[in-house]
């Protein structure tokens, strides 16, 4: 699968945290983000941002790496904690 | 007089260093039976908990396995903590593992340790399957793991707890095996005594004013050997550890402030990181008693900024690499006394350790490489053929060469760097070399010469034409080595040399600089 469904203020604030990524190449789900530059003070800063983006905040548990190693899973950490939100308010 | 009284009362008797690693905890149980031992997010388990949970695990093991050197393939989890107990309860050896690493470092870590039995996470589990043959494999919270369970696992049951006492011991006994990174692409086996590592605790002990009030952060993977300072002091002390993840360990202003942190370690690049996001003002950390900083050179700068954070705070300064148990000399912050080298000093050797500086293979008054010997120091590489050249034989005795430079001054010794190829990148140590042989593993005609420059690490690579897409290379590469030692940039070149025909590593650094700066 080549493609996914996010949004594309998501696909930019990824790929601003990969510094070895190629412009032109795809964003593959599956990507192995710390294989493009993305470490952990990285990861930090794009957990922030992401939680800038979407109005969230994320919660001790979901705070692991593994949350965010691919932009599969970011992708699913944000939009289950945007569902979350829904339906708490 | 009156206070004789006050030292009649029953107090803590002297400690002895010759003792079983996994004594040192029994301490803190018999100080604070009920408070917490170990914290992860909202769960905690008390000492007596932690106990009876080794116990049963270590019972388990000798039921099962009757081990010698168990892994822990866990991450950070109860699994990673009780389970370095209850492989020291059965008498055994613990060989930590972290399940983000590739399963091809782990099985070759398994291989070269010799694991006769594995205490397994969920997290860990993932791997089972890529590791090999299997020794048996302990599954404490197997109802928690992922998907399918493929290969036989054993859960620990009650009646276990009645085979694992603690076992007695000898000092001189393996502790526990850390891998390191090595120069030729293998993973090089570092194996520690409980005698070295109890000389350790036993320092920080007499260094650090802590006791069962205070709560250490544990920020540190268990790979690394910083982890056991937080581990083994904190319990030594009846203090609670609190395990953050290295995504939580980037945010000690929550941490500090909602689990009542008095005792956090850091490596200067997360405080010079911190530093560098202008999120930790004066006086924001007031509740912290005591910051050790360990694992890289500490910039003046850092430790200003960190003190100013945390006003109330000891900061310490640590050095020693892995062979000498964790750390082996410490210089106490202080503002005033900054080295003229921009970084803060790493001070006194420990006590009953011995150093020397040696120019070449004669020992200078003032500067020279780092040579140390004393109780911390190991018996050698788990493969005697890693010994070559690391000892030196000086007074009649045995010496270890650590590779670094040093300068004796009037505020004790400044790290003035490295003799070889060994950088440190985020308080991990890493050796070029063994980042260069994974890219050439990664295809025929591939090359690579890696660099790290202000702590980004950095490969050229030659073989894959100028300009070509890199992405293929990379995904080989996270597939071959562990997160940490993942360059951050990887850029194709012609082969540059020198007239003699070597890779000119001058010509490379001073690009890789000049690119970092564009």
């Amino acid at each position: 699968m080549a493609s996914m469904t996010w949004d594309t203020e998501f696909e930019c604030v990824i790929r601003c945290y990969l510094p070895s990524l190629d412009m032109d190449a795809p964003l593959d789900p599956d990507l192995v983000l710390s294989a493009f530059g993305l470490d952990s003070i990285g990861m930090v800063g794009l957990i922030a941002s992401l939680e800038q983006m979407y109005g969230v905040v994320f919660p001790d548990e979901e705070l692991v790496p593994a949350n965010f190693a691919t932009p599969r899973a970011a992708w699913a950490t944000v939009t289950s904690l945007i569902a979350a939100d829904r339906l708490a308010g | 007089m009156p206070g004789e009284a006050a030292r009649a009362l029953p107090r803590t008797p002297a400690r002895t260093a010759d003792r079983p690693l996994h004594s040192w905890f029994l301490d803190g149980v018999a100080a604070n039976p009920a408070g917490v031992a170990l914290r992860i997010n909202s769960a905690t388990w008390s000492y007596a908990e932690v106990d009876a949970l080794a116990r049963r695990w270590a019972g388990a093991l000798l039921r099962h396995a009757a081990p010698g050197r168990v892994g822990v393939l866990a991450s950070k989890s109860v699994e990673s903590h009780v389970g370095f107990l209850a492989a020291l309860y059965a008498g055994a050896v613990f060989v930590p593992l972290n399940p983000e690493f590739p399963v091809e470092r782990n099985r070759a870590v398994l291989e070269a340790a010799g694991v006769d039995a594995l205490i397994v996470d969920p997290a860990g589990a993932a791997q089972l399957d890529g590791l090999g043959e299997l020794p048996p494999v302990l599954a404490p919270r197997l109802a928690e793991w992922p998907g399918p369970v493929s290969v036989p696992v054993v859960v620990p049951e009650a009646r276990d707890a009645l085979l694992g006492a603690p076992a007695a011991g000898s000092a001189d006994g393996l502790a526990y095996i850390l891998f390191t990174s090595g120069s030729t692409g293998q993973p090089k086996g570092v194996p520690i005594r409980h005698r070295n590592i109890g000389a350790f605790v036993q320092a920080c002990l007499e260094r650090y004013d802590v006791g069962p009030t205070d709560v250490f952060s544990q920020v540190y993977e268990l790979t690394f050997d910083l982890s056991m300072f937080e581990v083994w002091v904190a319990w030594a002390s009846g203090a609670a550890l609190t395990v953050l993840n290295r995504l939580q360990a980037l945010n000690p202003l929550r941490y500090v402030r909602d689990h009542g942190i008095t005792v956090w370690t850091s490596t200067p690049s997360l405080a010079g990181a911190l530093r560098g996001r202008g999120t930790l003002g004066p006086g924001s950390l007031p509740g912290l008693r005591v910051t050790m900083f360990c694992g890289e050179p500490l910039p003046v700068q850092s430790a200003a900024f960190w003190q100013a954070a945390a006003p109330n705070a000891v900061v310490d300064n640590l050095y020693g690499p892995t062979e000498l148990a964790v750390a082996c000399t410490g210089y106490r912050f202080d503002a005033a006394t900054a080295a003229a080298t921009g970084t803060v000093p790493i001070g006194e050797v420990f006590p009953g350790m011995r150093y020397a500086l040696l120019d070449g293979d004669t020992v200078h008054p003032s500067a020279g490489e780092l040579v140390f010997t004393g109780p911390q120091m190991f018996g050698g590489y788990l493969d005697p053929a890693n010994d070559a050249g690391r000892f030196v034989e000086l007074d009649g005795q045995t010496w270890y060469r650590t590779g670094d430079r040093a300068e004796l001054t009037d505020v004790g010794l400044v790290h003035l760097g490295r003799n070889d190829n060994q950088v440190k990148v985020q308080g991990y140590r890493i050796e070029l070399g063994d980042v260069e042989a994974a890219v050439r593993a990664a295809g025929p005609g591939l090359d690579g010469t890696a660099f790290a420059v202000d702590g980004v690490l950095v490969v050229f690579v030659t073989g894959t034409g100028t300009g070509s897409d890199t992405t293929d290379l990379a995904t080989r590469l996270a597939a071959a080595l562990p997160g940490y030692m993942l360059p951050r940039h990887l850029w194709p070149v012609e082969p540059v040399l020198t007239p003699n025909g070597k890779v000119d590593r001058l010509a490379l650094r001073a690009e890789a600089e000049r690119r970092l700066r564009d």
